[in-house]
């Protein structure tokens, strides 16, 4: 196993953590007896990494690790609602702008207006309204689908996360 | 529902998450908490503090959920674990990077304290070198300010740093070993070669 001289701090480092197996203990050996500049370096680098150690986890530290999940959780459950409910909101005005535009009333402007009143098979009048929901246009008019791509469109984007990934 | 039936991977659970398993996201959490606050503790003055800040990063992590982890490859393993870590990162950077949260503490102060209680003074010492090394970080580039936090604040292996940083284990040791060699000039500048 080769070695170079800058891999000497990150093996020192593996060494203190006992990371190394026995070929690279035994190669980083080596190549301190042969390399003096390394073998100097050696001895101050190991009391230097040390320094880099952070401080022991203290007792204040530990009471709250216990509870730090818990403290999670209760964050996300609190700020996931609104975040959800934003979007539902959204998608629910896109519904109801398209079932507006589908169901509106259809003007020809060379064919005469409607009757307010139609006569069913058994001669019954049909309410004004029931017949402008429940009948189709039979025009090439498309304007309700155009409306619903460009809807459903505004709904698409980076959304409203954003750049959260930090 | 995902969770209570044996142990999943943390993909496994991301993706349980997603269908609505709220449970998953708990464990997810009870998983990793640890670890990510080992990353974030340095930065931070307080535990309640480093609370904020693992808190902070869990929720960046899963607010950016909806739009990163579809497009992320959950079936390799340690997929959410890196992006965790990376966020984890970037939170205690950008929590690093406001200078007035290490404002220097007049002299004065730090005597009366070091003279009021014993051992006060060993402490103080090695609060200052905390002090002095969390400002040297600053002076590092971004690479090798991550390699460092992943490697001595996580302990994670340099395998596991390479992959959470997308790079090769070589690339990582060879930035541990200039990030230790610019800090080693600036908190010993008499022993550095």
């Amino acid at each position: 196993m080769s070695f170079h001289c800058e891999q000497l701090t990150a093996a020192l480092s593996e060494q203190a953590a006992g990371e190394l197996d026995v070929a690279e203990v035994a190669a980083l050996d080596a190549h301190l007896r042969e390399c003096p500049a390394c073998r100097t370096e050696a001895a101050h680098l190991r009391a230097f990494l040390s320094s880099l150690q952070p401080a022991p986890v203290s007792e204040g530290e530990l009471t709250m690790l216990e509870r730090l999940p818990g403290r999670v959780m209760k964050a996300w459950e609190r700020r996931s609602p609104l975040r959800w409910r934003i979007p539902a909101v959204l998608v629910a005005a896109a519904a109801a702008a398209i079932f507006t535009v589908w169901t509106r009333p259809v003007r020809h402007p060379t064919s005469p207006r409607a009757p307010l009143e139609m006569s069913t098979d058994d001669g019954s009048p049909v309410p004004f309204a029931e017949e402008r929901l429940f009948s189709l246009p039979d025009t090439d008019d498309t304007s309700g689908s155009d409306v619903a791509e460009t809807d459903a469109s505004m709904l698409e984007g980076p959304g409203l996360f954003g750049n959260l990934d930090g | 529902m995902l969770v209570g039936r044996g142990v999943h991977s943390d993909e496994a659970l991301v993706e349980a998450h997603q269908q609505g398993d709220a449970r998953a996201f708990g464990e997810l959490v009870q998983r990793h908490h640890r670890l990510v606050h080992s990353l974030v503790r340095r930065y931070a003055r307080t535990p309640d503090e480093a609370a904020d800040l693992v808190q902070k990063s869990f929720l960046r992590a899963f607010a950016a959920a909806a739009r990163v982890f579809p497009r992320m490859r959950l079936a390799e393993p340690g997929a959410f674990r890196a992006w965790l870590l990376r966020v984890t990162v970037n939170v205690a950077k950008n929590h690093a990077r406001d200078a007035r949260r290490w404002r220097l503490e007049p002299v004065e102060a730090i005597e009366r304290r070091a003279s009021e209680t014993p051992g006060a003074f060993e402490r103080l010492q090695s609060e200052e070198h905390r002090r002095r090394l969390r400002s040297a970080l600053g002076s590092l580039t971004r690479r090798q300010r991550e390699v460092f936090i992943l490697r001595i604040d996580g302990s994670l292996p340099f395998a596991e740093v390479a992959r959470t940083l997308g790079i090769t284990e070589n690339n990582a040791k060879v930035h541990f070993h200039h990030a230790v060699r610019r800090l080693r000039a600036q908190l010993t500048p008499e022993e550095a070669p």
